[in-house]
């Protein structure tokens, strides 16, 4: 199935006022990307973190895209080389954030029922999963995408050995 | 249906005369009384104030309805709130001077800007709960395209002049409400 079918889910729930439903957007949203994320990362060879190492597979996904940071061209490796200082890679970055707004927003949701959702916050975290996945995809490339898969294979294996 | 409520010393009888010509004109559902954020603001209203007067749920409606837009369109500054256990992580973290230069940034980026407030939170899972965050709370009284706008420049800003370690505890959440 492609984890993105969730958000076909989401969408029929739009414009509902029931807070369940709302809150269920949310989550749909956010499980969209979350999927859409993991499954790049496993399909090329990356290998999740076991049960038993304490880790999730959400905060898995999130640090991945963190430590993707530093992903530059070899146009930038050249100005770094010649005295700049590391850059970050603000695509990455912008891709990082809104990860942990939406995984914010699926928390509070599905975790904490004293938070009152209203029908924009669903139409509003169904339009930045879409939107992420969408950037994700359009920023890729082929050297930042073996570059994310390479660092997500290292933190796999730093885990691994913790 | 008659309410009661208390109302406010400076109201003087013309005022109370005037207010209730204009209701007999407010649309009657114009201002929904189940509506909490409303509600509030009428209570900071008549907060402490002595009963002086019985008024139809009628002007009520109308009073919040004037309060409510007045609120929405004030151009002070809304002050930023640090949460006591989030102040604590931050100072544990040597994060505080980069929360609030975070909080004072978000002050000039988000436009209809209505209250802005960092906390402690954490994300947990099912079995698992991870290491703390900051949660940097927005709430907007904007449009969807114009919230959106704002949250990546502001999250671009981050990228740009916030550590590691704050863009890694620092999360961002853009409510819009009203």
């Amino acid at each position: 199935m492609d984890p993105t079918d969730f958000h076909k889910t989401a969408e029929l729930l739009i414009g509902e006022q029931e807070e369940a439903h709302i809150r269920t957007t949310i989550n749909r949203a956010y499980y969209g990307l979350f999927l859409y994320l993991r499954e790049f990362l496993t399909n090329n060879g990356v290998r999740l973190p076991d049960r038993n190492s304490g880790k999730s597979h959400h905060q898995f996904v999130v640090k991945c895209i963190h430590k993707s940071r530093f992903f530059q061209d070899i146009s930038e490796t050249k100005k770094q080389l010649s005295g700049k200082r590391r850059s970050k890679d603000s695509a990455i970055l912008g891709i990082y954030k809104r990860l942990q707004t939406l995984l914010q927003n699926r928390t509070e949701a599905d975790y904490n029922l004293r938070v009152i959702f209203r029908p924009n916050d669903s139409q509003d975290n169904l339009r930045l999963a879409k939107s992420t996945i969408e950037d994700f995809s359009n920023f890729l490339g082929s050297k930042r995408e073996s570059y994310i898969i390479s660092i997500a294979k290292q933190h796999s294996q730093e885990i691994l050995n913790s | 249906m008659t309410e009661t409520i208390n109302v406010p010393n400076q109201f003087q009888d013309e005022t109370l005369d005037f207010i209730f010509e204009l209701s007999k004109n407010a649309p009657e559902q114009s201002v929904d009384l189940n509506d909490d954020e409303k509600l509030v603001l009428l209570r900071r209203v008549y907060e402490g104030l002595g009963e002086k007067e019985h008024i139809s749920k009628r002007i009520i409606r109308y009073l919040m309805a004037l309060e409510w837009e007045t609120t929405l369109s004030k151009d002070e500054p809304v002050t930023w709130e640090i949460g006591e256990i989030a102040k604590k992580f931050c100072e544990n973290y040597g994060l505080l001077d980069e929360l609030v230069i975070c909080l004072n940034q978000a002050q000039i980026t988000f436009s209809n800007l209505q209250s802005l407030i960092a906390e402690y939170d954490c994300f947990h899972a099912d079995d698992y709960e991870e290491d703390g965050h900051i949660v940097i709370r927005v709430a907007v009284s904007s449009d969807q395209d114009n919230a959106f706008k704002e949250y990546d420049i502001y999250n671009n800003w981050m990228a740009e002049n916030i550590t590691d370690e704050g863009l890694e505890h620092f999360v961002v959440v853009v409510r819009r409400i009203g």
